[in-house]
């Protein structure tokens, strides 16, 4: 963000109201060329981000999540490449356009924040004038217009001391100020929403509460919509409303994240929650997930979570389930979805199982 | 609670670890003092037999510092570790110092990687003499069977494995010294969460069988609480609070435990609302 070419001039935008989809993902396919064959990524993901909600995006390491981040940033790192399905940023599909074009367009109406603040940021530029270069930029205020709202910025995202703090450089600030200034810089642009790829994983604790506390306010103050991309349950169930979960490159469930973490219908969502240590209830033996991820350089005849899944019947294995509507806005990929019965394992067993010895 | 016999395994007396920074050049010339770095600023613990300590605080706090001391990796400024009542600071022979093992964050960076774990094993175990040459080869196949890797894995090098392997092999490896104390720094904190479950599970079940004491390093208060006997929980090089787990969860004493036991995102937990966070900052 801190590179950018002079732009076009353009009047900030008020943001847009709440209840509208910025961001919509039709069957988005993303693959990686390898010497030794194409890796699919991103298998046909479709979701929607609106203003003033907050979307989270879970999974493990390598289920596609932040490439999906990533394709609709149009910031895949090479070679990956989206191959199929289209990305509508504001209403306009952006598939088409021609780069440049694109990239004004999406950089208008979103902003990324990524998991590693320092390597963000310009170790050599004062981040007063790293917040300031896009209203100067892009937005064609004055130096001292940009100035202003640059401090005005810092201090929104919770910074004492703006004044001061413009001219430090990213090294005298710590993790969690420096990923304060990256929030700042995401806001500059005035976006609809921001996309945040794993925010607080470099964080403690009590710093993440406050970098979580600063996008919530700016959701319910500002209608800034956000897409928070996690590997942790505990930070989008205090973050997000709404939830799509991802294994071997596809959204496998998705709903409101109170339902699907209370009374998850897709075997991986119930899994990987019991796989959760609870830090107010300790139980004498975590469930884990047996097995392993899919491989992604090859073709997934069945469902991908099928071999590791305790509830696996045989047209799992042959026939890939599509997500499945289950009720008001929660859906499913899963052949047993439907089914009146409690996943094994399910959270509410786990909590019960056992005292800490 | 604690399955606690009493008898100290390790004990880490009054330790202090300060570094010293070289400062600028400019500084140097003026005959400025070198800053110095307050790691560890006196800290008494005491580690017993079968027990697992949890040491907790945020990054900066220490905590690190003060399992490296409490390793011997780390030389302390002041301050003495003892391993059952002998100091472990410039023990003589390699025999006692290898009964107090290492596991480290990183399963990525703290494995060689041109060596297959074959050879990561059999060279520690050469190195020590702790089997005969002929039976190298049989200590590795259970050394690697009892971290729950396929027998194959002993001739693959470290980049064919997965984060959570890796790490089975970095147990393996502390294990391979047939240590009493075990010092995890981090251990899971660079796996996903299926994965960490899994390697909790593994070092609870080696906790057991092998009745190793354990210091467990982590900033994860739910992992802790779920692998922990005893808490001590760090700030600024010094311990503010130390007992008992589930004492220490639910009835915190100290205003910074309250604290980092109130940050802990919680599942279920509803969205809370967001406290005036414009303007403060803890840092």
């Amino acid at each position: 963000m801190s590179t950018l070419v002079d732009g076009p001039v353009r009047e900030p935008r008020s943001a847009p109201t709440v209840g509208t989809p910025v961001l919509e993902l039709h069957d988005v396919d993303v693959e990686i060329p390898l010497p030794h064959g194409r890796l699919h990524a991103v298998r046909g993901v479709s979701l929607t981000a609106y203003a003033g909600q907050a979307l989270g995006l879970v999974g493990e390491s390598g289920s596609g999540k932040s490439l999906t981040l990533r394709a609709a940033m149009d910031l895949l790192p090479s070679p990956a490449v989206i191959t199929g399905g289209s990305v509508v940023v504001a209403g306009t599909d952006v598939t088409g356009m021609r780069p440049a074009q694109r990239r004004e367009h999406i950089s208008s109406t979103m902003a990324m924040i990524f998991q590693d603040a320092l390597t963000a940021l310009n170790p050599t530029m004062r981040i007063g004038d790293q917040v300031a270069e896009v209203p100067r930029q892009r937005l064609g205020m004055s130096r001292t217009e940009a100035r202003a709202r640059a401090l005005d910025l810092l201090a929104q995202v919770g910074i004492r001391d703006p004044e001061q703090r413009y001219r430090a450089f990213p090294h005298e600030l710590s993790g969690g100020m420096r990923q304060r200034v990256c929030i700042a810089i995401a806001l500059s642009a005035e976006p609809g929403l921001i996309l945040a790829d794993e925010p607080t994983t470099a964080l403690d604790v009590t710093i993440q509460k406050q970098v979580l506390d600063v996008l919530g306010r700016l959701r319910r103050d500002d209608g800034v919509g956000l897409v928070l991309v996690t590997h942790d349950l505990a930070v989008v169930s205090s973050t997000c409303s709404e939830l799509d979960v991802m294994y071997g490159g596809r959204v496998v469930e998705e709903g409101s994240t109170e339902v699907l973490l209370s009374a998850p219908r897709h075997p991986y969502t119930a899994a990987l929650l019991r796989s959760v240590p609870d830090p107010d209830a300790p139980v004498h033996r975590l469930l884990t997930i047996p097995g392993a991820p899919p491989d992604l350089l090859q073709p997934i005849g069945g469902c991908a979570f099928a071999p590791r899944c305790p509830a696996v019947v045989d047209r799992c294995r042959t026939e890939r389930p599509p997500l499945m509507p289950l009720s008001a806005g929660h859906t499913s990929a899963c052949w047993r979805a439907h089914e009146p019965q409690e996943w094994p394992g399910q959270v509410g067993e786990v909590a019960v199982e056992g005292v800490h010895g | 609670m604690s399955a606690v016999s009493g008898e100290e395994v390790l004990a880490v007396e009054g330790l202090v670890q300060h570094f010293r920074g070289r400062g600028s050049a400019w500084g140097r010339l003026r005959g400025r003092p070198p800053k110095v770095v307050k790691a560890v600023d006196g800290v008494d613990l005491v580690l017993h037999r079968g027990e697992t300590l949890g040491l907790v605080g945020e990054s900066g706090c220490g905590k690190s510092t003060l399992s490296r001391c409490a390793a011997g990796l780390y030389t302390p400024t002041s301050g003495v570790v003892r391993y059952a009542g002998q100091p472990l600071h410039g023990a003589p022979d390699r025999a006692q110092r290898r009964l107090v093992q290492m596991v480290f964050q990183d399963p990525y960076s703290s494995l060689n990687p041109r060596m297959t774990v074959g050879q990561t094993l059999s060279e520690i175990l050469t190195y020590h003499r702790l089997v005969p040459r002929a039976q190298v080869r049989t200590r590795v196949g259970e050394l690697v069977d009892l971290v729950g890797l396929p027998t194959r894995a002993v001739d693959q090098l470290p980049r064919s494995f997965s984060g959570g392997q890796r790490q089975r092999i970095g147990i393996a490896r502390a294990l391979a010294l047939e240590p009493q104390v075990l010092i995890a720094d981090e251990p899971v904190s660079a796996l996903d969460v299926s994965v960490q479950a899994t390697i909790i599970n593994l070092l609870l079940d080696l906790k057991e069988t092998l009745g190793l004491s354990m210091l467990f390093v982590s900033h994860n208060m739910a992992v802790v609480r779920q692998i922990s006997d005893r808490i001590a929980v760090m700030h600024d090089g010094v311990v503010v609070e130390e007992g008992d787990t589930p004492e220490v969860f639910e009835h915190p004493q100290h205003d910074y435990t309250r604290l980092l036991l109130a940050s802990v995102p919680r599942i279920g937990g509803t969205p809370a609302p967001a406290p005036a966070t414009a303007g403060r900052d803890l840092r």
